[in-house]
């Protein structure tokens, strides 16, 4: 498992409020969207959070549930930043 | 005796070729324009052939367009209906049904999603001039008519729909641009959805009858709300606790929001933390209170106060605190807040229920009492979760979780989430195996995204005590 997708996953339970059991199965999963209503006020909380972590920013156009909902998708999305930043 | 008011109110502070909408990074839209689209739009309703004061559905994004359909619905004689482009079909075809839909005015790629027999007024289709087609001038308004009729939450598990008249919402958007002492100098940022009460009166409404420019956006994001404040030198920005929270989490140095005059909140309290923090930032905001039904009510200062304070009544607003006797408080003395106001609406479409009390006040289910002549808020007595400034009835989306196959009992409830907003809470009690993942999926098709359960946690049962109403708070503490 990549450092990045480690790293979201600890923010995304801990700023969820995941259960111990909902983190298992995200943890197995990677689907966000399965556990928890990916809305839009999830989704610019989530958004903050990362580019303050990562020191990156999200184009807006690309920040949408199928992304945020996606743990891999949204790695491979901010690695892609920071490389890039 | 009302005032002649004529449809030309709407935007008489515009000179014709003044923009009046202008959207960011997209058009910028002049009262000559915006006139003939609303005149378009105006026409095509008019071809519909509908009974007259039918109420219009208007299925858009802040935009230029969706204030143009404002203004059409106006002109027409008809209620204008603004609905949420995140309603479910299932939401939308209820909607539909129980206000009596005459059409509903959208864009061409949300047509389909309309449910049979309701009639589609698109926006963005082509349509050739209408001889009738010319300004609004001189047309009146009837201040008695109903104007807009705006969804809120219900206590019974369905949405209500509050109407207005003219009179009323006029009355309360020059009242709260008065306390305000909004000019045609100011410019708006609307990002508050328009088919939220506070979006609608007070980033739509309020500006046009100030004559003061509209900048729109059709979805938040805390940096671009922040380039558009700045690109468009806003003067005035109408928002709520999450949209400050998130603001404050991005804003440094680089920001220059200096031309930004008042900064107003709506929907739910700011804590005294997030007020803190903003003051520290030089952002002092001034919390407004009020209701779909009731429109604004109060407006604070902008000097530090205490939790819950929200300032003294705008005049011509009375607000009365009574016991539970329904006996008046004394001085001092905590109450429920009781309203008399001319801003105040009709009644709920579609119900009976007796909504005034008999001496014709409204109550508004907080409990708040005076002091030094300012109202301050202790609390709710009802259930409603308040998401980001939205109420969601708990009821509604237990019914909706407990039609779902293998789910014997649901209880919901708002729990305080790490922001200091509420977060929707779902324990369900299952027959079968039942994933979260399933049970979204159900609730998707059902429920618009911002009453979707953010928690939800399976158990074997649910105590009887705990179904009650008080009970369910207790659930989240």
């Amino acid at each position: 498992m990549s450092e990045t997708r480690e790293t979201i996953l600890n923010m995304v339970c801990e700023q969820v409020g995941l259960d111990e059991e909902a983190s298992k199965t995200l943890r197995s999963r990677g689907r966000l969207d399965e556990l928890t209503a990916v809305d839009s006020l999830l989704m610019v909380d989530l958004v903050i959070s990362l580019e303050e972590r990562f020191g990156i920013r999200f184009e807006p156009a690309d920040i949408d549930p199928e992304l945020v909902g996606d743990i891999s998708r949204l790695a491979d999305y901010v690695d892609k930043a920071v490389r890039e930043s | 005796m009302d005032p002649v008011i004529t449809l030309e109110d709407l935007a008489s502070g515009f000179a014709e070729d003044r923009e009046v909408v202008v959207e960011h990074g997209g058009r910028r839209v002049t009262r000559n324009v915006l006139e003939a689209e609303a005149s378009r739009l105006a026409d095509k309703i008019a071809a519909l052939g509908l009974p007259p004061a039918q109420r219009i559905g208007v299925l858009l994004p802040n935009s230029a367009d969706s204030v143009a359909s404002v203004l059409a619905v106006a002109r027409s004689g008809h209620c204008c209906l603004p609905l949420s482009t995140g309603l479910t079909p299932d939401e939308l075809a209820e909607t539909v049904e129980r206000c009596k839909v005459g059409a509903i005015v959208c864009r061409a790629d949300q047509a389909p999603a309309l449910s049979a027999g309701v009639k589609a007024i698109v926006v963005d289709e082509e349509s050739p001039p209408s001889p009738e087609t010319g300004s609004m001038t001189g047309q009146k308004l009837d201040p008695r008519r109903a104007f807009v009729c705006l969804s809120t939450s219900g206590s019974t598990g369905r949405p209500k729909f509050a109407e207005r008249t003219a009179r009323a919402v006029l009355a309360n958007s020059r009242r709260v641009a008065k306390a305000l002492g909004v000019t045609p100098a100011d410019r708006f940022v609307a990002v508050v959805p328009f088919w939220h009460a506070n979006g609608f009166s007070n980033c739509l409404l309020m500006p046009l009858l100030a004559g003061a420019p509209i900048v729109t956006m059709d979805r938040f994001l805390p940096r671009p709300f922040l380039d558009a404040l700045v690109e468009h030198r806003v003067t005035v920005v109408v928002g709520s606790p999450f949209i400050y929270r998130s603001l404050l989490r991005v804003l440094d140095v680089g920001y220059d929001l200096s031309r930004v005059r008042a900064w107003i909140s709506s929907g739910a309290l700011l804590t005294a933390e997030l007020d803190a923090g903003l003051r520290e930032r030089g952002i002092r905001v001034r919390q407004l209170y009020g209701s779909s039904e009731t429109g604004t009510l109060c407006i604070s200062g902008e000097r530090q106060r205490p939790p819950g304070a929200v300032g003294a009544p705008l005049p011509g607003v009375d607000i009365r605190l009574l016991k539970p006797d329904g006996s008046p408080c004394a001085a001092g003395e905590a109450g429920e807040v009781r309203v008399h106001s001319d801003a105040v609406f009709s009644g709920y479409v579609g119900s009976t229920d007796a909504v005034f009390a008999e001496d014709g006040s409204y109550k508004m289910n907080d409990r708040a009492v005076f002091e030094k002549g300012e109202l301050r808020l202790l609390g709710r007595s009802d259930a409603m979760i308040n998401v980001a400034g939205v109420k969601v009835d708990p009821e509604e989306v237990r019914a909706v979780i407990e039609k779902m196959a293998g789910v014997r009992r649901a209880l919901v409830t708002g729990v305080e989430n790490a922001t200091g907003g509420e977060t929707v809470k779902a324990r369900v009690v299952a027959d079968t195996e039942l994933s979260a993942g399933d049970l979204l999926a159900h609730c998707r098709q059902q429920l618009a995204e911002y009453k979707l359960p953010r928690i939800i946690e399976f158990s074997d049962h649910i105590p009887e005590d705990l179904m009650g109403k008080s009970a369910r708070r207790r659930l989240g503490d």
